[in-house]
């Protein structure tokens, strides 16, 4: 292995040498509009050779060593200005000037007004291109654990669920192209279904933003989305990702453009598959960590004077197994792990995913449609439909091991109704949702069927005051439960054998929301943003109608038919400063949440089963108190040089009960180095340093094991183009915890059983074309 | 064009989502649930043939039988086994699932993942040997069915019986002859299918109890 590894960077290196004795010419430009008045921030690409920002003054840009006698596409974009495309072929060094022309076509003004009115007053970061790109090939959530405040809840390493400031699963709103994702996300082991290769822009909202994306966000919202399709350009990529530490690929093919028979027609296609084996800690394999997946999308996009409408499917479809040292029947055993600090069984390398194991399958498709009114304001429509098929599968007795022991089906469908302003916005918001367990499984449903039926409306409000921008935003939600399954009465169990009864209950939730949020740019590039929001989220099936054993965690879980809806309060400020050198953002937050869900052990109360006795935990409510800080640092040290810091701190308590909550992130810091080759278009290599502390804060009765100890991680990447031919690669090769460093995470719910993943090697190559 | 499209998009999705509603739910019989057990501890002859041994049935021999039932799972309160040194018992598990069938010989069939160990006996006081046969008659080693010798004389204790469903190729690592008494059956991978206790006592032969 080490031998590739070293070929790979020899290749690399070679391709940085020879850089350096081509022929290169400077390219110099401006942009202009129709007046002849500078184009600032405009972004400008030459395809290969990356994109820069003109000049916030006067629309100037530069870049510099392009090689000379080549076709170079240069592309440029810039809101309320038509795309600009064209080739430039370079023998010395020259200057352009391009006058970009002003679009005319109403929709797309009213969008660019939308966006500019809505989007600034959020708290929010997005992912940078470097970033997306260097992220291929990985799950959702480690994609959304680059930005700062968001970790990972991991359930050994194929699953992954991104937290936003300490809060998961139905806390956070996750929307997929446009759609809020529904999936069955109340399991902690359940990860996000949805690839991350459909997506080209990743936005991170934190704050209670239940006004535009509807209840459950309390926590913050994860945008993913692509970029517009340009009809008059064919367009693709492709991406090859092999990993060493799982022996396994990752493959993705992306293909976009026109029809000259519907000039205005743009289409999309996109394809990825993945096939890994038995991941490895430092020492030993993790039997059962074998993972495959295979998703597809699409989509059409086709624009009129006045209307658009926009199609979008997408498939997604995963297997993977569950490390079989996960499959502990009591405490005994647990306990027994821990102490062992390792899995008593060792495994050897395999692509077999055997039970324990999840198959899930998530469809989603929309239909939108957008309609320019002649009053400036603009309505929108929007019909989704999605799908969520779960099966788990376990070690089985009786049946065949393919027998699913729990197969559920969710369907959701959605109508989003939204009119549009420069200034005010208001929606409707309409949806239900069917759950229902497919019959065979011989297995009681560990969540009933249940229809739920939906409905919203919201507005938005903008002011401008010059510094300062003002949002306030109202919304109402009317919520219908209904649900029925059957439940095993133990306490009326003639010739021992429990008889069964159907458990039907319906219940209606209501509420109100709201948020105020507040812009004002001071002098010299400093940035406030304050926003507080009031938003709720109504208790999940699993929390209200669980009664049996959670095999995984060797609880007891008992539901709570009485919980009422959980509310949450919270303040979110932050302060941005950027320089030509350096720049950071430092978001402070606090959060109140009045009957805060959650399951606790009930004190000495054990269920007394056949296979054993197990601690009995109950879903209950209290009042929760949520505070903390993310910071964002960069600092330009050289030309090449950049570095950045990343740091985030939770502290969470449950206020009526005077106690630490269970799984609250620890302190992190995150710090890298990265050094441009040459030009920054030509790669840059990055190493990177990851501290996570000890999570002192937590209740030694509320937990199986404490906390494992603070770790330090290092990591480098590589990123470099190579051509061959006339055709541009880009490799990047990447090692992840690089010194094979044997640690636990708090976070990761299988510590009791495993260690994290050990060293892992990761070449890429991207073609674009 | 007008506004036709947006007017029927509204309409077909109000008729999408009020058509749509969830299934009557239907009862499933848990088939990997045990709803209970007994054990039967039955006297029987036990002829040793150098290293090994033959059993046979006695006509008048004892048997004990012990049930487990009810919300929690446990033993009759007075029910406490005595066992006598010298003896030779057979045992026999009968499981049932929560439509009240017998399902012990399901564990059988499965032999590559079931293993019974008896935990908290003192040392050297029991010799045990597992007697378990598949429907086609292959002789396997599981724990629903074999024999108890009884070596020597002991306080009670809390006999321990659990029937361990165990991962991918952990069966291999046991050795039926010498792990079944094994108190670290822990390290053995895989979830407990049942956990059964009940006091016991190993008694000489001239003993009486009241």
């Amino acid at each position: 292995m080490l031998k590739n590894i070293l070929i790979v960077f020899t290749v690399l290196y070679s391709q940085v040498v020879n850089a350096q004795l081509k022929s290169y010419s400077h390219l110099v430009g401006r942009i202009v509009n129709e007046q002849n008045e500078p184009i600032t921030n405009a972004s400008v690409q030459i395809v290969g050779f990356g994109s820069k920002k003109s000049n916030s003054i006067d629309g100037s840009f530069g870049f510099d060593k392009l090689p000379n006698h080549k076709n170079l596409k240069l592309n440029i974009s810039v809101l309320g200005y038509e795309y600009y495309q064209d080739i430039l072929h370079l023998d010395q060094d020259s200057s352009i000037l391009i006058t970009m022309h002003e679009i005319t076509e109403r929709l797309d003004s009213l969008l660019v007004k939308r966006n500019q009115s809505t989007q600034v007053i959020d708290v929010k970061s997005s992912l940078s291109k470097e970033s997306i790109e260097s992220s291929k090939g990985k799950l959702l959530a480690e994609v959304f654990a680059q930005m700062p405040g968001v970790t990972i809840l991991h359930s050994g390493h194929s699953v992954a669920k991104p937290v936003i400031n300490g809060l998961h699963s139905n806390r956070i709103i996750l929307l997929n192209n446009g759609v809020k994702q529904e999936s069955q996300q109340w399991g902690m082991e359940h990860a996000p279904e949805l690839d991350p290769f459909t997506a080209n822009q990743f936005e991170l909202i934190k704050g209670a933003q239940s006004i535009r994306y509807g209840a459950d966000a309390l926590a913050g919202v994860l945008i993913t989305r692509s970029n517009e399709i340009d009809p008059n350009n064919l367009k693709g990529r492709a991406d090859l990702i092999v990993e060493s530490n799982t022996r396994g690929g990752i493959a993705n093919f992306q293909l976009e453009g026109g029809m000259r028979i519907l000039p205005n027609l743009g289409w999309k296609i996109q394809s990825s598959g993945k096939k890994l084996g038995n991941s490895k800690t430092s020492d030993y394999y993790l039997g059962n960590t074998a993972n495959q997946e295979l998703n597809y999308a699409a989509t059409l996009d086709y624009k009129t004077d006045n209307h658009r409408f926009n199609t979008y499917y997408s498939r997604f479809k995963t297997s993977l197994g569950i490390f079989y040292g996960s499959h502990i029947g009591s405490i005994e055993d647990i306990e027994a792990r821990i102490q062992n600090g390792k899995p008593f069984e060792k495994y050897d390398f395999s692509y077999a995913i055997d039970a324990p194991s999840q198959r899930v399958d998530h469809q989603l498709g929309k239909f939108n449609y957008k309609y320019s009114l002649t009053n400036g304001y603009q309505l929108e429509a929007q019909y989704s439909w999605q799908q969520n098929h779960r099966e788990e599968f376990d070690r089985r007795r009786t049946t065949s091991n393919e027998t699913p022991m729990s197969d559920i089906i969710l369907t959701s469908n959605q109508l989003d109704l939204m009119l549009q302003g420069k200034n005010n916005s208001f929606g409707i918001h309409a949806g239900n949702q069917i759950n229902n367990n497919t019959p065979g499984t011989g297995t009681t449903p560990i969540i009933p069927n249940y229809d739920s039926y939906t409905v919203g409306v919201y507005g938005i409000h903008f002011f401008n005051f010059n510094k300062l921008m003002l949002e306030i935003g109202w919304r109402y939600d009317y919520k219908y439960f209904d649900a029925a399954g059957y439940r095993y009465d133990y306490t009326n169990a003639p010739e021992g054998v429990p008889v069964q009864y159907l458990l039907t209950d319906t219940k209606t939730l209501h509420n109100g929301s709201g948020t105020i949020g507040i812009r004002y740019n001071f002098s010299g590039d400093w940035v406030l943003k304050s926003n507080i929001g009031l938003a709720w989220r109504a208790p999940t099936a699993n929390e209200l109608y669980s009664d049996g054993v959670h095999h995984s965690a060797a609880i007891y879980e008992i539901g709570n038919i009485d919980l009422k809806a959980e509310k949450g309060l919270k303040w979110i400020n932050s302060l941005t400063k950027n320089q030509d050198n350096w720049g950071f953002t430092l978001d402070v937050y606090g959060q109140f949440i009045k009957d805060y869900i959650y399951s606790a052990p009930s004190p000495d109360s054990f269920k007394q089963t056949i296979r054993g006795s197990f601690p009995v935990f109950n879903y209950s409510q209290d009042n929760a108190f949520f505070y903390g800080t993310d910071l964002h640092f960069e600092w330009k040290i050289l030309d090449r040089l950049k570095y950045n810091l990343q740091a985030s701190i939770v502290r969470a308590k449950n206020i009526s009960q005077d106690s630490y909550l269970p799984y609250i992130t620890s302190d992190r810091l995150t710090n890298g180095l990265q050094w441009y080759l040459d030009d920054r278009e030509n790669g840059y290599v990055k190493l990177s340093h990851v501290y996570v502390a000890k999570q002192d804060r937590y209740e030694p009765n509320m937990d199986f094991a404490a906390p494992p100890p603070a770790y330090h991680l290092f990591n480098a990447f590589m990123t470099h183009p190579i051509t061959i031919g006339n055709q541009e690669f880009h490799v990047s090769l990447t090692a992840e915890n690089l010194l094979n460093r044997s640690y636990k995470d708090y976070m990761d719910r299988f510590r009791y059983y495993a260690h994290s993943q050990g060293q892992n090697f990761i070449l890429s190559i991207n073609y674009q074309f | 064009m007008k506004n036709y499209t947006f007017i029927t998009l509204i309409f077909a999705t109000i008729l999408l989502l009020s058509s749509c509603s969830k299934d009557n739910p239907i009862p499933e019989v848990d088939q990997e649930e045990v709803s209970g057990a007994s054990l039967r501890l039955i006297e029987v002859e036990a002829e040793e043939h150098g290293d090994h041994y033959h059993y046979h049935d006695l006509i008048d021999g004892d048997t004990t039988i012990i049930t487990f039932s009810g919300e929690n799972f446990l033993p009759p309160v007075d029910t406490h086994v005595h066992l006598e040194v010298g003896k030779a018992y057979k045992f026999e598990l009968t499981i049932k699932d929560f439509a009240g069938r017998e399902s012990q010989q399901s564990f059988i069939e499965r032999e590559d993942q079931h293993f019974a160990f008896l935990l908290g006996v003192p040392t050297e006081s029991i010799i045990a040997e597992y007697a378990d046969r598949k429907l086609d008659s292959t002789k396997v080693k599981v724990g629903i069915n074999g024999y108890l010798r009884i070596q020597k004389a002991s306080e009670s204790f809390t006999f321990r019986y659990v029937m361990r469903h165990l991962n991918p190729g952990v069966k291999e690592q046991i050795n039926p002859l010498t792990d079944i008494f094994n108190e670290e059956f822990n390290k053995f991978g895989g979830a407990n299918d049942i956990d059964l206790k009940f006091p016991m006592h190993l008694v000489a032969d001239d003993h009486h109890d009241d």
